[in-house]
């Protein structure tokens, strides 16, 4: 019994380590904030992609959404998941009682960002599943090296898009447990 | 829905009625010798039928994990039990010091600019339920227990700590731990204490302290009273803010926005007393104790929450009241020959909450008199309820738990007075749809009342049952299962499993699976949308409630007790894989449920004991939290060390007391004035610029190296101690990065207090 005892012991452990393995350690936090972006329209929605070694790498799709408490009360809409609604990313076009501007958009990226170059975000047709971006580009960005670990740009729409405008950082991924 | 709960609550106390109207005896304590060696088998004593011996030492034994005593060795979890001595020899000042020494906890950890003092359990804040005399004080609103100097160390008898989810045996909260306090009684602590004492530095310029406690016993015990009162003053620490905030949105859970940072660094002058006082008291005849607690406490805090330095304007400075009462009734006995138990206790918990004012921001050119709230709540929140537990030793070496529990909490309405931040006419402020009031602040006497948060109740009941059966003299496994039900959240199951054996005579192997559960606080469903001041929150009554499941593995050993120069040399390990879900967060200021947390976590505790009470203890702490949406926690200590060291001389009158912590690196998110976004801000301010959100830098938090040397003569014409403790003597000056996660307007880790000293003595008879 003792063995038994032993050995249930040590399949528990082992079990325990393995099932504690399975975890994804990658990955990058992407910050926006975007204004006065167009609506993106019924039957589309955003998505925003990277320029990493030339190609273009999906991070997130996205569309607007006014919460239905303010319909036609506020200019604030939500940032939600374009697969999962109920996920909220973050807010845009909101004011705070100083007409100062709030809002923000962040989410993690599983994708090393570390080498990208430049974010763009297009218009994309719902149910389009073609990975590759559509040609209509609504606002654009060439990464910097920003402070401190982080690649930052200000997001602008070409001329004929409208006004829309933003900024973006991207926080990679630790190098790591941070040591003692 | 009330008069349901009032006839569940008239039953139930019907159906109890016979066991509490029985004279049976008052709880006996065995008198089962100890054997004096290991070698020297006593037949009676083995480990897992021990489970009711209350001879051994206070070190070992624990109530907590199985709703029952038992010891730290054999409970189906992983236990660490700090004693009134090791309080007392460790120099801890608050229950987030003794928390910081615990693997598996980071204490004292701050947020806000000091606004909320917590403990991280396994690298998250405020996922542990903490429990005075086994009630539940975490206040419902936030979900939170600032663990500061609410609670004197002086009354504690015992803390117990169960690292890992608990909600089976003790319901809401226990997320990934559980803190019993267990405070003293009359025959815990007999006579009178009087205790005083000063201190200073700059971590806690001009500290003063008094205690007084009676304890008593009468009628063979039978009737026993205990009272303490405690009083703490001090002026605060001094602390430097880099790059201070001047003007930005809220913390979090308000929405995001541009910050307004000034260049220079500033001090804060700690120039305004913060009061604490704290009355407990306890009275016990035979089966039967009334316990209460109340607090009273102002802290003036020179920080606002987002980094402001207020000190340059006294009406600015936040006045926080944080207040706990509550009072206890609990029956316990032991029927059957003490086969059946038999514990009741109704509780009544208050928590009031007072920020008045709530300084936010100071004087500048955008805001000509300050940023400036309050926050007020005549009624506080309040629960109210009680729970039934029975224990049955039955046949085939089973003990059975059963019991549950029925409470209602109680929001009372939260108002938020904002004052208007500029100086304008009485004409304009009503043209704003604000209220002129003078009689409220003559210097800014626009402003605009509003319910931040709408009253609400929320009746819950919950039932349990646990089972623990010995299957061989070495071989003990346990299974249970906890439903709980509410008015206002989805119904909630948990189980847990345990097994446990003795691989030799002197070590235990555990492997565990428990789960955890938090509701949803009433400020992420209860407060109020279209709140016009600044507090950009919206409520979301549809939360879920959050989760947590963990497998842990633990394996203990008492080895060369009574083995000269040693006494006794306890070790223990531990691994846990503990997965939440349902976490809530609040992206754009609105309450969500979010992804998962994975988390890791190592524990090693050492504690040597030698002949003539000298003491070296040393733990080990590694955690790795991986969030789903956010990727590795990088703001929480990877690897924590604490080391002490205790020295007994010329008797035990005289003791050397060392503890040492060194925390581990960290990194925060922050605002950052470096970065090449353009600002957003429509004024240009001399030694100040705005950034945007997505101004971010990643700071790195180097490791800090925390000593405290204390030295005491005890005992003398065995009535008066006096001693002097040194804290933080390198006077190491580190921070905190912010664990709420916000990196929105914390434009710095958050500076910690540097050395202070204090001295005491006390007199007891």
């Amino acid at each position: 019994m003792v063995d038994a005892a032993r050995l249930l012991s040590v399949v528990l452990i082992a079990g325990a380590l393995v099932a504690g393995c399975a975890v994804d350690r990658s990955g990058t936090v992407v910050a926006l904030t975007l204004r006065t972006v167009e609506d993106h329209g019924d039957g589309f929605h955003y998505e925003l992609f990277a320029t990493v070694n030339g190609g273009a790498v999906s991070l997130q799709k996205f569309e607007f959404r006014v919460p239905a408490a303010e319909e036609g009360t506020a200019f604030r809409k939500e940032v939600v998941d374009h697969f999962d609604p109920e996920r909220v990313l973050g807010l845009v076009d909101g004011f705070d009682q100083f007409s100062l501007p709030i809002g923000g958009v962040r989410f993690r990226s599983p994708v090393d960002l570390r080498a990208a170059t430049g974010l763009f975000v297009t218009r994309e047709q719902d149910g389009d599943t073609d990975p590759a971006p559509e040609a209509d580009v609504i606002m654009a960005c060439t990464l910097a090296a920003g402070a401190r670990g982080t690649l930052s740009c200000v997001l602008a729409s070409p001329a004929e898009k409208g006004l829309g405008q933003g900024t973006a950082t991207l926080i990679p991924a630790s190098d790591g447990v941070n040591p003692l | 829905m009330r008069q349901f709960v009032r006839s569940l609550v008239l039953c139930t106390l019907i159906c109890a009625a016979p066991a509490a109207a029985d004279d049976g005896p008052t709880p006996k304590k065995p008198t089962k010798p100890k054997p004096e060696k290991p070698d020297d088998p006593d037949p009676n004593d083995d480990p897992l039928t021990i489970m009711m011996d209350f001879e051994l030492s206070e070190r070992r034994v624990v109530e907590q994990a199985a709703r029952k005593r038992t010891t730290i060795q054999q409970a189906p979890a992983i236990i660490t039990v700090i004693t009134a001595k090791e309080i007392k020899d460790r120099g801890y000042r608050t229950l987030n010091d003794v928390l910081r020494t615990i693997p598996g906890f980071e204490g004292d950890r701050w947020e806000f600019n000091g606004w909320f003092k917590d403990s991280l359990t396994r690298g998250i804040p405020g996922t542990t339920l903490v429990l005075l005399d086994g009630v539940n004080i975490v206040e419902p609103t936030r979900n939170v227990i600032v663990l500061d100097r609410k609670i004197p160390l002086e009354i504690v008898k015992r803390v117990e700590v169960t690292s890992g989810p608990g909600s089976v045996l003790w319901g809401s909260n226990a997320l990934l731990g559980v803190i019993n306090i267990i405070t003293h009684d009359g025959a815990s602590k007999p006579g009178v204490e009087y205790r005083i004492g000063g201190g200073g530095g700059p971590g806690a310029r001009a500290s003063g302290r008094a205690h007084m406690s009676y304890g008593g016993s009468w009628l063979d015990g039978d009737l026993r009273a205990f009272v303490g009162v405690t009083y703490y003053n001090t002026d605060g620490p001094e602390l430097t803010v880099d790059e201070p905030l001047i003007l930005g949105p809220l913390p979090a859970p308000a929405q995001d926005g541009s910050s307004l940072l000034g260049h220079a660094p500033a001090t804060s002058s700690p120039v305004n007393d913060d009061h604490f006082l704290n009355v407990a008291t306890r009275l016990s005849w035979g089966p039967v104790t009334l316990s209460g607690f109340t607090g009273f406490e102002a802290e003036r805090r020179e920080l606002g929450s987002g980094g402001s330095v207020l000190t340059q304007d006294p009406s600015l400075i936040t006045s926080g009241s944080d207040q706990l009462h509550n009072v206890r009734l609990r029956y316990y006995d032991r029927f059957a020959s003490e086969d059946f138990g038999v514990n009741f206790q109704a509780y009544w918990t208050n928590w009031q909450l007072h920020e008045n004012p709530s300084g936010i921001f100071p004087r500048s050119i955008p805001l000509e008199t300050g940023g400036k709230t309050s926050l007020e709540s005549e009624k506080g929140t309040t629960r109210t309820g009680f729970n039934v537990d029975f224990d049955w030793h039955l046949p085939f070496d089973n003990h059975l738990l059963v019991g549950g529990e029925i409470f209602a909490d109680v929001l009372g309405d939260v108002q938020l007075t904002s004052f208007y931040p500029l100086v304008i006419t009485q004409d304009e402020c009503v043209a704003i749809g604000f209220q002129y009031r003078p009689d409220l602040d003559p210097e800014r006497p626009c402003s605009l009342e509003q319910q931040a948060l709408v009253g609400q109740e929320r009746y819950v009941g919950a039932f349990y049952a646990q089972d623990a059966w010995k299957l061989s003299n070495r071989i003990a496994v346990n299974l249970g299962f906890r439903g709980q039900f509410a008015t206002t959240y989805d119904p909630s199951l948990s189980v847990s499993a345990g097994f446990v054996t003795q691989l030799t005579d002197l070590v235990f192997l555990k492997a565990t699976y428990s789960e955890g559960f938090r509701p949803p606080d009433f400020q992420s469903t209860a407060t109020r949308a279209g709140v016009a001041t600044g507090v950009t929150v919206e409520a979301n009554p549809d939360l879920d409630v959050e989760s947590s499941r963990a497998v842990e593995t633990e394996i203990n050993a008492v080895l060369f007790e009574n083995s000269w120069p040693i006494r006794q040399l306890y070790l223990r390990a531990d691994y846990s894989f503990t997965r939440m879900e349902n976490v809530i967060v609040s992206p754009g200021g609105r309450f969500v449920n979010s992804g998962l947390r994975d988390i890791h976590s190592v524990e090693l505790l050492g504690k040597l004991h030698f002949y003539g009470d000298h003491e070296l203890w040393l733990s080990y702490y590694f955690v790795d939290v991986v969030d789903s949406d956010l990727g590795r926690l990088r703001n929480i200590a990877n690897h924590i060390i604490n080391a002490g060291a205790r020295a007994s001389l010329f008797g035990g009158h005289l003791q050397l007391m060392s503890v040492l912590t060194v925390r581990g690196s960290m990194e925060d998110l922050n605002r950052t004035q470096d970065s090449p976004l353009p600002g957003l801000g429509p004024v240009e301010i001399a030694g100040a610029s705005w950034v945007g959100p997505t101004g971010l830098e990643v700071t790195e938090i180097p490791t800090a190296i925390l000593l405290r040397v204390g030295v005491e003569a005890r005992d003398l014409w065995n009535v008066v101690d006096v001693g002097a403790w040194v804290y933080n003597v390198l006077d190491v000056q580190y921070s905190d990065p912010d664990f709420f996660f916000d990196d929105r307007i914390m434009t710095r880790p958050q500076p910690k207090p540097g050395l202070s000293f204090f001295l005491q003595g006390a007199v007891r008879w």
